[in-house]
């Protein structure tokens, strides 16, 4: 009987395990033979019609538009027009997304083309699961011609890894700068201008020039939150603290992009963080924002007291860029204007420009089809806007034609985000004040400083369990730092993260960090 | 005065203190039970602004149904998800009864010679679990159940502690039953379903109803195996409005109207709906959840 119990356990647990063993085996869909070659014309590249499961990460809520078939049938009237394909739309709702994507990694589930980014879907993972699609240049020449002669190739450096290229950077803004998001109305009723705003603030201490509008604010009568302090200090602030992080702004291990020699620190113990989380211990103790900033991560400020509504005269930025998203949803939300004064350096880092990418299935039948229609995502006008904002004269109608600005006032279709579909500087404006901002965009992207480790990725797989470790209650050590209200005096909260955080495992971590830096360095030279 | 102490003695003695103080010990644990119930709905009836301003709080000065309005503003996909959840509920609750008073039968039977090879089976399912990623290949890969209802329904019918249960309760009843039974010439079948079933509605019961609020809340199950747009449960459609109402306050080019929504009182909204036919439903079995509970604590 005890025999028979242990083979029982035995096989029951094959049993368990074959479906994994299952999942990862060779079971890929046969590989189409498609030609190859620079000077094939598309009637020679597209001859078959094929059909293409693309992973569309829904921000908005697009999939549950009444007319959602209708804008499908649209975009495939596209594609089948340029590249001869039929595109399966599987809609992910975002905050799936990620987790839906490891399953069908895990199943070698059939999709072809889908968002890869460092925040959803990480591209690392994907790459280092092997369930990714290699470009190689023939199939990038002959399936994305216009993206490879127009995209600069330093873009693709920051998704290559181990030497091999697995994605396309969706064209947006890659450079990290911080800035200061002012209210400008705010200001306006106060009777201070954007000129006097712009002269006070000192680009050697601009954190400290805020100060005088603070008092100014408490002068005039508003009470309290006026200051957008968040739990996402880190992101609003890493740039201008100087760093170049090698997981994420708020885990531990970064390098200092002025620093030549690419020694990775943990952040926590460096002095600019000190400064920074000094400053936040002042301002919260001068009330200039309140402990709400504790709870849901964000200060309710006077005026969302007041009115109901999320609005903080001054608050940080993680990203400066021209027009701004941010600012025309402002604009068209509450008509009020925004203008940010940008903090620190722009720099282009690794994640900054891995943040959001397309990527081709290893197990798709047609990766050259796969391409051809990343192609068109980053080419094609028509299909970008259609995708991001409904059909011409349906959805939306031109405000303002000859600059390409749109009016969306009556449009119920809710759309997505530009820079999760395609290229962002094809996508019409949706704000007057947002014309030119593209092209702005893009000089500001060539010029940025490159860091100095542009292009590495941290393998982060032999420190899982510390990483875990650490994780597991980080923000809970980290935001009252970052809120200004950790125990005691700065330093004593500051040690107590760092006792936390090597506690769990850090130095680990940073050792391991470093190693893969200098092996990277010395693959370079 | 010798009067009035004569009669506060007689008070004394009519009330136990004991039992006072225990009643008093369950009351502020039932009130603290539901107080986190009743600020759910007293939130959910607040307006965004006098949230904010005032704060929590249980008796709303002004309440309102905005909340609930933006929740029901698309009536048809709700109504729809509540039908497929109701009908997912049911089957699920349903089969479950069946299959595992069925198999408990079986094993509880001391004539079945390989019940113990049985029992074994189904304990080791108590103590090692596929995983997500096994358990998406068996289903997805194998059974090919993506998109389909039973993915919804079979998986979670099997359960240890629901055999155990029964088969706790089976074994509690006079085995002379079936014998005298068999005697007067029933299958069977019959002594399950005419005999044995009709006297163990206590355990079934429990079983039921842990059936029942388990389907009902079950949200990865129908969010990882069914493609938007292709059938939803409640739970599901409500997690997916709040994380799109979030989506949209922080969205860039939003147009207006969803601007206005109020969040919290929504979420809170949210919560008193999937919660409500969980109210409803639990009383009536609320008296077999006890017993039956107790049995299989007792001699599982």
């Amino acid at each position: 009987m005890k025999n028979l119990k242990k083979i029982l356990a035995l096989a029951l647990s094959l049993l368990m395990v074959l479906p994994i063993l299952a999942g990862c085996s060779a079971k890929n869909t046969p590989r189409a033979d498609e030609p190859l070659g620079k000077d094939l014309t598309n009637e020679q590249k597209f001859a078959e019609h094929v059909t293409l499961t693309w992973c569309f990460p829904d921000a908005r809520g697009a999939g549950d538009f009444t007319e959602w078939d209708r804008i499908v049938a649209a975009i495939n009237e596209i594609t089948e027009r340029e590249i001869n394909a039929t595109i399966n739309i599987e809609v992910i709702p975002l905050g799936e997304y990620t987790e839906k994507m490891s399953l069908k990694y895990a199943a070698n589930e059939r999709w072809d083309v889908a968002f890869c980014g460092t925040q959803w879907n990480p591209y690392s993972n994907a790459v280092s699961q092997k369930v990714l699609e290699p470009l190689t240049k023939e199939y990038l020449e002959t399936y994305m011609p216009e993206t490879m002669d127009t995209m600069n190739a330093k873009y693709f450096d920051a998704l290559t890894i181990g030497g091999g290229l697995y994605g396309i950077p969706l064209q947006q803004i890659y450079v990290r700068q911080n800035g200061i998001r002012f209210e400008v109305d705010w200001f306006e009723e106060l009777n201070v201008d954007w000129e006097t705003i712009e002269a006070t603030i000192d680009p050697n201490t601009p954190l400290e020039s805020l100060e005088v509008f603070f008092e100014y604010l408490l002068m005039n009568n508003y009470n309290e939150c006026f200051f957008g302090a968040d739990d996402k200090l880190m992101e609003n602030t890493s740039s201008f603290m100087g760093f170049d992080n090698l997981i994420s702004t708020n885990f531990p291990g970064a390098i200092r992009v002025s620093d030549g020699t690419c020694t990775v620190i943990n952040q926590y113990e460096t002095e600019e963080f000190k400064y920074i989380a000094s400053l936040m211990k002042k301002w919260h103790d001068a009330g200039y924002f309140s402990d709400a900033a504790l709870n849901g991560g964000q200060a309710n400020s006077y005026y969302e007291l007041e009115y109901g509504e999320s609005r903080h005269p001054v608050s940080l930025e993680p990203v400066v860029k021209p027009g701004g998203d941010a600012m025309a949803s402002m604009k068209a939300q509450y008509g009020i204007t925004i203008k940010t004064i940008p903090i620190g350096n722009a720099v282009l880092t690794t994640s900054s420009v891995a943040q959001t990418a397309m990527v081709v299935s290893r197990n798709a039948e047609y990766p050259g089809r796969a391409l051809a229609f990343i192609e068109l995502l980053n080419t094609n006008e028509e299909l970008l806007n259609l995708i991001c904002y409904g059909q011409e004269g349906v959805d939306w109608t031109w405000e303002d034609e000859e600059n390409k600005v749109m009016n969306l006032d009556d449009s119920a279709y809710p759309g997505n985000e530009p820079f999760f579909v395609g290229n962002t500087f094809l996508s019409y404006y949706v704000d007057d004040s947002m014309i030119g901002c593209w092209e702005e965009t893009k000089q500001i992207n060539e010029n940025a400083e490159l860091s100095p480790l542009y292009g590495f990725t941290f393998d982060a797989s032999s420190v899982r369990s510390q990483m875990a470790a650490i994780n597991a209650n980080l923000d809970a050590h980290l935001e009252p730092v970052l809120c200004g209200m950790g125990n005691g005096t700065v330093d004593d909260a500051i040690a107590e993260l760092n006792q936390y955080l090597y506690d769990n495992g850090l130095q680990v971590i940073l050792d391991e960090m470093q190693r893969q830096v200098n092996e990277w360095l010395a693959s370079k030279q | 005065m010798n009067n009035k102490n004569l009669k506060i003695k007689r008070f004394f003695k009519k009330i136990d203190v004991v039992n006072l103080f225990i009643h008093l010990f369950f009351i502020v644990i039932s009130l603290a039970i539901l107080y986190p119930f009743i600020s759910m709905l007293s939130v959910s009836l607040l307006s965004e602004k006098e949230l904010l301003q005032e704060g929590y709080s249980v008796w709303p000065k002004n309440p309102t149904g905005e909340a609930y309005e933006a929740v029901f503003k698309n009536f048809q996909p709700i109504a729809k998800a509540l039908l497929t959840s109701l009908m997912v509920c049911v089957a699920t609750t349903l089969l479950t009864v069946m299959l595992n008073a069925m198999y408990a039968y079986a094993v509880s039977r001391p004539t079945f010679s390989a019940r113990r090879i049985i029992n074994f089976v189904l304990l080791f399912t108590m103590f090692f679990g596929g995983g997500a990623s096994a358990s998406y290949i068996v289903n997805v890969s194998w059974l090919n159940l993506k998109n389909n209802l039973l993915i919804l329904i079979v998986p979670g019918t099997m359960g240890a502690m629901s055999v155990i249960i029964i088969r706790s309760f089976f074994q509690g009843l006079p085995y002379g039953l079936v014998e005298s039974a068999k005697l007067d010439g029933a299958s069977e079948y019959q002594i399950f379903f005419q005999i044995m079933l009709p006297l163990s509605t206590p355990a079934l019961g429990t079983i039921a109803i842990s059936a029942f609020i388990g389907s009902w809340n079950s949200y990865y199950a129908p969010m990882m195996y069914f493609d938007y747009g292709k059938a939803t449960t409640l739970s599901l459609y409500l997690q997916r409005l709040l994380q799109h109402m979030e989506q949209y306050k922080n969205s860039a080019s939003l147009t207006g109207t969803l601007a206005d929504v109020p969040s919290a009182s929504m979420a809170m909204a949210v919560a008193c709906i999937t919660v409500l036919p969980m109210v409803l439903v639990f009383p009536w079995f609320q008296k077999y959840f006890v017993k039956g509970m107790a049995i299989g604590a007792v001699k599982a």
